[in-house]
Order: structure tokens, then C-alpha cells, then sequence
């Protein structure tokens, strides 16, 4: 009985031009906007590995210098680009997308997208994403606000029901017609997809995994819209009402909502100014994290452990001028190093505790649990960012330890007036960088994820009851 | 005319009781008045830190000036941090930051002013990679790529909805009560009547989303005697005028068909969806895929291989721990050094600056292929947080930071300390804002283009709606 209701709420959708057309519509926008993001994701993906390659080039060649010097010219790193960038770019627009690596100075990273935008991204982007989030919900809309509503104003749901069907049957009938329409979408799309991400280069069994989650996130998403559609025209008087109120929710959920989640984890966890960051680390550096050490002291006993630790801790004068003037550097370093990494670290913890205050508009908006899931399964949000960027850091200890350790070891007599050859620039340590794993996302937004389901199950049983009490005559 | 009238008067009256009507009005309204604070709250946090900034400046200039005096005279050798150093005082002692202040009505949109840093740091360094520190408080990605929730917002995207919703039946909701048929056996020219009904509407509407706007503005602290706000004030109402308009023209163009209510409403819609969020990502594809915006990692590394023989002896001055700063020589050479790097990095920077005026001319262009995108670059416009006047504004720094750099560059020439008298000479920038032509041609560009498209959909509409006799049948 289930089948024949939902089969003859299908043939009624298929007849209806309209909905046709805005199928069509969406699944010709699905491709458009994957091929856009495909183009834009090889363009990044090259733009990065030309930028890497000319970075190594001109470290290699820039000639005899002393090494400590040759860290103050420093060389750059490059965020890197996710296949899965082409369905869903998320915020990397506004993440930066170099870092500068050099001695002294932990950078930020820099080069984001929109900066250069002009206010173009302001537009609008124009993603896959995008299109799903916003445009799905209201084809779900347009289908099925009459789904109880026309048949009530129609009389045909007095007949129905006369013939002894009942209103369970009735509902799961609608609600398979409404899901396998929109399945009928989806999943062709969304094996479009899969293949054109593996043709970008995807084919790992962590992007088939991711875009497994992400296909049972919009499956959750979309289905908390058919609940919610189904709920509201079985319980409005009138199918225009129906439409209206449905209208009505989808510009609140989608369209006012996540700005205001974004507004509300701005008040909530404000961020400080770049100046007042570089303001707390030069005052760091002068007067040290708990603001008690003086900042010659505090080197000089980094001075002291280095050479405690390298046995010449009663050395004295005997110590060689280059290996000192190299312990020192190291020295100088360690310090910095603390005074960066206390301050980076605390603007990291505290923009992705802002991140995970507007992810929280989720248990209020499935639109926010959705887009902030999604970003996290394509490796396009603040978290696989924070990831790059600490691997960045820690490299460049390693790289500014390198170079000072040469001084130290190479520069003999000459002392600062030692050069080192490109023999010194090519044996550096190179950075390599491993993605993380879909785990990082999992962690991340793990109550995206949960506030998608309980919007699933909650819509689900006000649907399912709505069905159960819908009126069969107007008025 | 009088017939007009008597129409509006009975529509007036049907939607006084219409408690629809006066619900969506308030949620929108508070909502207005929401983002109108929450888009203060932006800009007042902009204010107080230029505010803050004068205050340290004025603070650490008076402070050198008061050294300087105190050291007149002296033959004392130059310290690391002295204020005498010219060098030094250049590049940190007397550094100084450009800002570019909120308009008058800058409230009504964030505009580019939260991805474009609005106070520029200004010394005598010449800085490669144009990174520049700010004071604005930075945002995260999530809450960047959301955009601000300010009015410009709920008027571009939420309005429209509104005005849908207040209008998709204006005459299917006639028809379909019943009514319709009574309202054309009346003595009343058809047109006149439909006319009527959505002036009542559009009239009622726009009086109550003006005033709602005013107590926004009011309530964020609007100072409704700044200079230039009489100008800004009525391009923008003449421009909410012409969107409300828009809508309004396109509903009885929808409505002047046979349709429901129901379809009516999806179609109403469906051009919003178009206009307000397709065609806006789809102009985007456009520009980014016909005139994209240069590589900034290719930049980056054009400008390093330009420089990077100048760049190494300028990190041989400075990266050397062993070389003392006040030793003769070193600060001539340093600024030979410097100044070599900026003429390296001058065509460069032009090149980039002429590609970023011809993408904001090239937006300018596009903004007419959707009325929702001239809307928003209308508000910005008003608003003063556009692409237009943030252009002005880095033109103008780029000037000061050419006036500030060769104040220094002479005394460093001319082995000049900085004395008390140089304080007050260090050139300081104001910036200068375009006379009012400028803002009044692009916004009656805007307001004109509107109401073209007003009128296009009303001529579109009328031969149906001489005739909407036919509807009832």
C-alpha cells in the first residue's frame, strides 16, 4: 500500500512542470558549480605547487650569505589544497594561504583569498555547497507544501481515507515520494562528484570516506526538510499558508540564522587587533610570559642550558667565539620562540573556540550544523587550517635551529663575516606536510553532526504526529 | 486621482486589520533596528581604536618632543631607540597610522570594511609584503565569510521576501476569496485599482521600513549633524525607494497573469533566488574566471626575485647581530639600501594597484546585470565602506607614505638629527573625501537603473491589467 501511495505522489510530481524545471534547474547549477570549483581548485592547486617550486629555487640561489643572515631573508610555505575544495570551498577564502618562515618571528599566515577580491566574494559564492544547502531545501519546499494540504483542498483525502488507508500508510507513502525524489537528484550528483574529485586526484580512501560523511550529512539535512514540509502541510489549514510558513522557516534557518550565530560568536568571543598581538608579544618579549623575567636574564640561562647540555658548562673563555655567538642565536630563539608560541597559541585556542561558538547555531539552524560539517569533511575550515599552520611552526624551529647550528659550526675565525654556499640552502631541512585525517574533522564537529540528527529525529515525530491528527475537510 | 485614493484609502483599511501584514512588518523592523547595532557596534569599535591610536601617538610624539628639548644641544652619542636618530624616529619613534574615518551614514553597511584593514601603519620601512598591522579586532574565517549582519543585508536579501510575501496575492487573493469580482464591477478603471492597491502597500511599507530605519540609526548613535549626511540620507531612501519599487512592479507583473496565489508566490520567489542569489555567484564565476585577479603567491614571489639581490644586502644591514646601528655610515647606507628596494618595488606595486582599479571598475560595470548586486554596492557607496572610497583612501596613503618617508630621508642625507622643532613639521594625513557629485552621479545611477526596471515590469504588466475583468472567470 506504502509503494502505490508513494508511486502515485511521484507520477503527480513528475507532471508538475514547474518542480521539473527546478530540478533541472538545481541539477544543471550542481554541474556549473562543480566545474567551476574543479577549475579553481586545479588553478590553486597549481598556483601552490609553482609558488613552492620558485620558493625552493630562489632558497637555493640566493647566493653566499652568513646562515643567520640567510634566516632573516627566510623563504615561504604554502597552505595546501584539498581535491574536495571543488564542492565545498568553505571559508579557506578568508584563511591564509602563505606563510612567511624567517628567524626572529612566527608569522601569520597571509595571502587570503577575499583580501584580493576586491569585495567580490561578497557576492556570493558560488559552490556546490552552496547550491545544496540553499536551493535543495526549496525544491523539497515547492514539492511537497501540498503534499497534504492540495489533497485536503481538493477532497481527495476525505476519499482516500474512506477507503480505509490509513494515515500512517498515507505519510510514509508521502514521505518515500518526497525522499526518492530527491534521492533521484542527489545521488547521481553526488556520484558526479565523487568522480570528478577522483579525476582531480581524490582517489584515497580518505576522501571516499569523507564524502561518504558528507553524503550522510545532507541525506540527514534534506531529510529534516521533507520532515518538516510534510509537517507543516499536514498541519496549516491552507497549502498557500503551508507554502508561506515553509518560506517563512527556510529564510529564518537558512538566510538569518548563521549570520546571526556569526554575529552572536564575534560579541561572545572577541579576537584582539594584529597590532594589540604584536603589542602582548613584544611586551612578552621584553618582560616574559608571567611578566617577571627580564629578557637578557631569561637568555642567558637559555645560554647556560645550551651549554650545559652540549657538556661545557665550566668551559669558560675557552669556548670557540663562532660556537658561542651560534648558542646564542639558539638562545635568542628559545625565547622568542616562547613569547610567540603563547600568544599564537592563545589567538588559535580562542579563534577556534570563535568557531565553535558559531558552529553551535547548529542545534538552532541545521543550515549552520550542516555548512560547518561540511567545511570540516572537506579539510576547508579553521581546524585542518590550525593544523597546517602548527606543522609550519614547528618546521621552522627546525629550519632556524639548522641554520644557526651552521654559524656555529662552519663560521670558525670568520664569525659574522662567514658565508655559507648553496651546499648549506640545499641540505636544510625540507618541510613536508601530511593532511589530517578525516578524524580531525570528526572531532571537530562532532555536534554538527549530533545537531543534525536530533533536528532529523525531532522533525521526523512531528511529522509522523502531525500525520496522524491531519484534518481531512477545510476549515 | 481621486479614484486612486478612494483605493488606497480601502486598501489602507483591509490591511489595517490584516494582522499578517503588521507581523511580518515588526519582525522585520526589530530585525532592522537589531543590525543597525550590531553593524554600530563594528564601526564604534573601529572608531575607538583610531580614537586610541591619536591618543598614543599625540602621547609618544609629545613624549619625544619633551626628550628632544631636554637633549638640545647634546653632543651625547646616539643610543639604540634614541629619538634623535632619524632612522629610528622614522621607522618606529615616529610612526604613524592612516586612517580612514566612518562616513555619515556608515552604519547602514559593513560593506569591504571588515576584509580591508581601514588603519594603515605608516613609517619610513619599506614593507615588501604590504601586510600591514591593524587595529580592527580580527575575525574568524566563519564569521569573514558570513558577512556582517548589517542593514544592508536585511534589505538586499530579506526585504525583497518581505515585499513578496506582502504582495504575491495582491490580486490572486482577490480572486481566489471571491472578491475580485466585486472590486472590478465597481466605477473604477481597472488599472487605477490594481495601481492603487500596491501604491497603498508600497507607501505603507516604505514609510514604516524608513522609520524603522531612522530609529535603527538613532538608536546606534547616529550623528544626524555630520557633514554630508543630508546627501547620504537621500540617496539611500531614494534608493530603498527605487528597490521597493522593483519588487513591487515585478509582483503586479506576476500577479497580472491568471495564476494562484501558490504560484504566484514560488514564482516570486524563484526571481529572487535568481536575482538576489544565483546571478550574484554566477557574476562572480564571470569575473573570476574572464578577468581573474593575479596569483597573490605569483605576486609574492615576483616581487621577492625583483628584489632579491637588494633584499640580501638589505638582511646583511639588519640581520648582522654585530653591526652597531649608530655607527657612522650605517644609516645612509641603510636608507641607500631602502630606497633602492622601493624603486625595485614600485612598478610592482603599480602594476598590482592598476589590476585591483580595474577589477573595481569591471564590478562596477557588472553590478547592473542584478538589481541586487547595485543595491548592495549602492548601500556601500552611501555607507562609505565601498571599493570606491577604500580606493581613495589607499591612493592617498600610498602619497602620505611618500611625504613621511622623504621627511626622514632628508635629515638622514643631510646627517641632521631629529630636533623639538621637526615634532610638528612630521607630515600627518587627513583624508580627503570626494566632493558630492561623485557620490550623487553613482547613486542616481543606481536609483535610475531601479526604476527602469520598475517601469519595464509595469509596461509589461499592463495590457493585462486593463483587462482584469478576465481574471474572475
Amino acid at each position: 500500500m506504502i509503494g502505490e501511495i508513494a508511486r502515485k505522489e511521484r507520477m503527480e510530481m513528475r507532471r508538475d512542470g514547474r518542480i521539473r524545471s527546478l530540478g533541472g534547474v538545481i541539477a544543471m547549477l550542481t554541474v556549473a558549480a562543480l566545474l567551476f570549483g574543479a577549475v579553481q581548485t586545479e588553478r590553486a592547486e597549481h598556483d601552490r605547487s609553482h609558488a613552492e617550486e620558485r620558493a625552493e629555487t630562489q632558497w637555493e640561489n640566493q647566493g653566499d650569505k652568513n646562515p643567520h643572515v640567510a634566516a632573516h631573508y627566510g623563504t615561504h610555505v604554502f597552505a595546501p589544497t584539498t581535491v574536495m575544495t571543488a564542492m565545498d570551498p568553505g571559508v579557506s577564502a578568508y584563511l591564509g594561504r602563505s606563510v612567511r618562515v624567517e628567524a626572529h618571528k612566527r608569522n601569520l599566515a597571509a595571502n587570503a583569498g577575499a583580501e584580493d577580491g576586491g569585495g567580490i566574494s561578497r557576492l556570493g559564492t558560488f559552490s556546490v555547497t552552496r547550491i545544496w544547502l540553499l536551493l535543495v531545501p526549496l525544491l523539497i519546499i515547492a514539492m511537497g507544501y501540498g503534499l497534504w494540504g492540495l489533497e485536503r483542498e481538493r477532497g481527495t483525502l476525505r476519499q482516500v481515507l474512506s477507503t480505509g488507508v490509513s494515515r500512517g500508510h498515507l505519510y510514509w507513502g508521502k514521505w518515500i515520494a518526497l525522499s526518492t525524489a530527491i534521492g533521484a537528484l542527489v545521488i547521481p550528483s553526488a556520484a558526479l562528484i565523487a568522480l570528478t574529485l577522483s579525476i582531480l586526484g581524490g582517489g584515497t580512501w580518505d576522501t571516499a570516506l569523507r564524502m561518504a560523511a558528507l553524503l550522510v550529512g545532507y541525506l540527514l539535512y534534506f531529510g529534516i526538510f521533507i520532515h518538516v514540509t510534510l509537517w507543516l502541510s499536514a498541519s496549516l489549514r491552507e497549502s498557500r499558508g503551508a507554502l508561506v510558513g515553509l518560506i517563512g522557516f527556510w529564510v529564518v534557518l537558512c538566510l538569518i540564522l548563521p549570520r546571526g550565530a556569526t554575529e552572536w560568536a564575534n560579541q561572545s568571543v572577541p579576537l584582539p587587533s594584529e597590532a594589540q598581538l604584536q603589542r602582548d608579544i613584544d611586551q612578552t618579549l621584553e618582560t616574559g610570559p608571567d611578566g617577571t623575567q627580564e629578557r637578557e636574564e631569561a637568555v642567558e640561562e637559555f645560554i647556560s642550558q645550551l651549554m650545559d647540555e652540549r657538556g661545557m658548562a665550566n668551559v669558560g673563555l675557552m669556548v670557540d667565539q663562532s660556537v658561542l655567538n651560534g648558542i646564542e642565536l639558539r638562545a635568542e630563539a628559545l625565547w622568542e620562540d616562547l613569547a610567540y608560541d603563547t600568544h599564537m597559541e592563545r589567538l588559535a585556542e580562542k579563534t577556534a573556540a570563535q568557531e565553535a561558538a558559531a558552529a553551535q547555531g547548529g542545534w538552532l539552524s541545521p543550515y549552520v550544523a550542516m555548512m560547518h560539517l561540511s567545511a570540516g569533511l572537506a579539510g576547508t575550515d579553521f581546524a585542518h587550517h590550525h593544523h597546517f599552520t602548527s606543522r609550519v611552526e614547528l618546521w621552522r624551529k627546525e629550519f632556524v635551529t639548522y641554520l644557526n647550528e651552521a654559524f656555529a659550526e662552519k663560521s670558525g675565525n670568520e664569525g659574522w663575516n662567514y658565508k655559507a654556499d648553496a651546499e648549506v640552502w640545499k641540505n636544510a631541512p625540507p618541510f613536508t606536510y601530511s593532511a589530517p585525517s578525516i578524524q580531525l574533522a570528526l572531532q571537530t564537529h562532532g555536534g554538527s553532526f549530533g545537531a543534525l540528527l536530533l533536528w532529523f529525529i525531532l522533525t521526523g515525530i512531528g511529522a509522523h504526529r502531525a500525520a496522524q491528527r491531519v484534518k481531512v475537510v477545510v476549515g | 486621482m481621486n479614484v486612486f485614493w478612494r483605493v488606497f484609502a480601502l486598501e489602507w483599511r483591509v490591511l489595517r486589520r490584516e494582522p499578517a501584514f503588521w507581523g511580518t512588518l515588526l519582525f522585520f523592523s526589530a530585525f532592522l533596528i537589531l543590525a543597525a547595532l550590531s553593524s554600530d557596534r563594528f564601526i564604534s569599535e573601529q572608531t575607538r581604536s583610531m580614537a586610541g591610536i591619536e591618543t598614543e601617538e599625540s602621547a609618544r610624539l609629545d613624549k619625544a618632543q619633551t626628550t628632544l628639548e631636554i637633549l638640545q644641544g647634546s653632543t651625547e652619542a646616539l643610543s639604540g631607540n634614541d629619538v634623535r636618530d632619524p632612522v629610528w624616529m622614522g621607522e618606529t619613534g615616529a610612526a604613524r597610522a592612516a586612517m580612514l574615518p566612518p562616513a555619515p551614514l556608515s552604519t547602514v553597511a559593513v560593506g569591504v570594511r571588515d576584509i580591508t584593514p581601514q588603519i594603515l601603519r605608516v613609517s619610513s620601512q619599506v614593507d615588501q609584503s604590504g601586510a600591514m598591522l591593524t587595529e580592527s579586532g580580527m575575525r574568524g574565517p566563519s564569521i569573514m565569510g558570513a558577512g556582517a549582519l548589517d542593514p544592508a543585508f536585511l534589505f538586499v536579501v530579506l526585504f525583497p521576501l518581505v515585499l513578496i510575501a506582502l504582495s504575491y496575492e495582491i490580486l490572486s487573493g482577490e480572486r481566489e476569496r471571491g472578491t475580485l469580482a466585486m472590486l472590478v464591477s465597481q466605477p473604477v478603471s481597472q488599472t487605477q485599482l490594481v495601481l492603487g492597491k500596491a501604491a497603498a502597500r508600497l507607501v505603507l511599507l516604505l514609510a514604516l521600513t524608513a522609520v524603522a530605519a531612522l530609529l535603527g540609526l538613532q538608536l546606534a548613535g547616529q550623528n544626524w549633524a555630520a557633514p554630508g549626511l543630508g546627501t547620504s540620507l537621500l540617496l539611500f531612501l531614494g534608493i530603498l525607494m527605487g528597490w521597493t519599487a522593483f519588487w513591487f512592479a515585478l509582483a503586479i507583473w506576476v500577479n497580472s497573469s491568471s495564476a494562484s496565489s501558490a504560484r504566484n508566490a514560488l514564482t516570486l520567489v524563484g526571481f529572487w533566488l535568481a536575482l538576489v542569489v544565483l546571478v550574484p555567484g554566477l557574476v562572480q564565476v564571470g569575473v573570476e574566471t574572464f578577468a581573474p585577479s593575479g596569483s597573490p603567491l605569483e605576486r609574492l614571489h615576483e616581487v621577492r626575485e625583483t628584489v632579491q639581490e637588494v633584499e640580501s644586502r638589505l638582511n646583511a644591514i639588519e640581520g648582522r647581530h654585530d653591526v652597531d646601528p649608530t655607527a657612522e655610515g650605517y644609516a645612509k647606507n641603510r636608507l641607500a639600501t631602502q630606497e633602492e628596494l622601493l624603486e625595485k618595488l614600485s612598478p610592482l606595486l603599480a602594476k598590482h594597484r592598476l589590476e585591483q582599479e580595474s577589477r573595481t571598475a569591471l564590478l562596477g560595470q557588472v553590478q547592473y546585470l542584478s538589481p541586487a548586486i547595485a543595491m548592495q554596492r549602492g548601500l556601500e557607496d552611501i555607507a562609505g565602506s565601498g571599493t570606491h572610497r577604500y580606493q581613495r583612501f589607499v591612493t592617498q596613503t600610498d602619497a602620505y607614505r611618500e611625504e613621511f618617508r622623504a621627511f626622514f630621508a632628508e635629515r638622514i642625507r643631510s646627517e641632521k638629527q631629529v630636533v623639538a622643532a621637526d615634532i610638528p613639521q612630521i607630515p600627518t594625513l587627513t583624508f580627503q573625501e570626494e566632493d558630492s557629485g561623485g557620490l550623487w552621479g553613482r547613486g542616481l545611477a543606481v536609483i535610475g537603473y531601479l526604476l527602469g526596471l520598475t517601469a519595464l515590469f509595469v509596461a509589461a504588466a499592463l495590457p493585462n491589467l486593463r483587462n482584469i475583468g478576465r481574471l474572475t472567470r
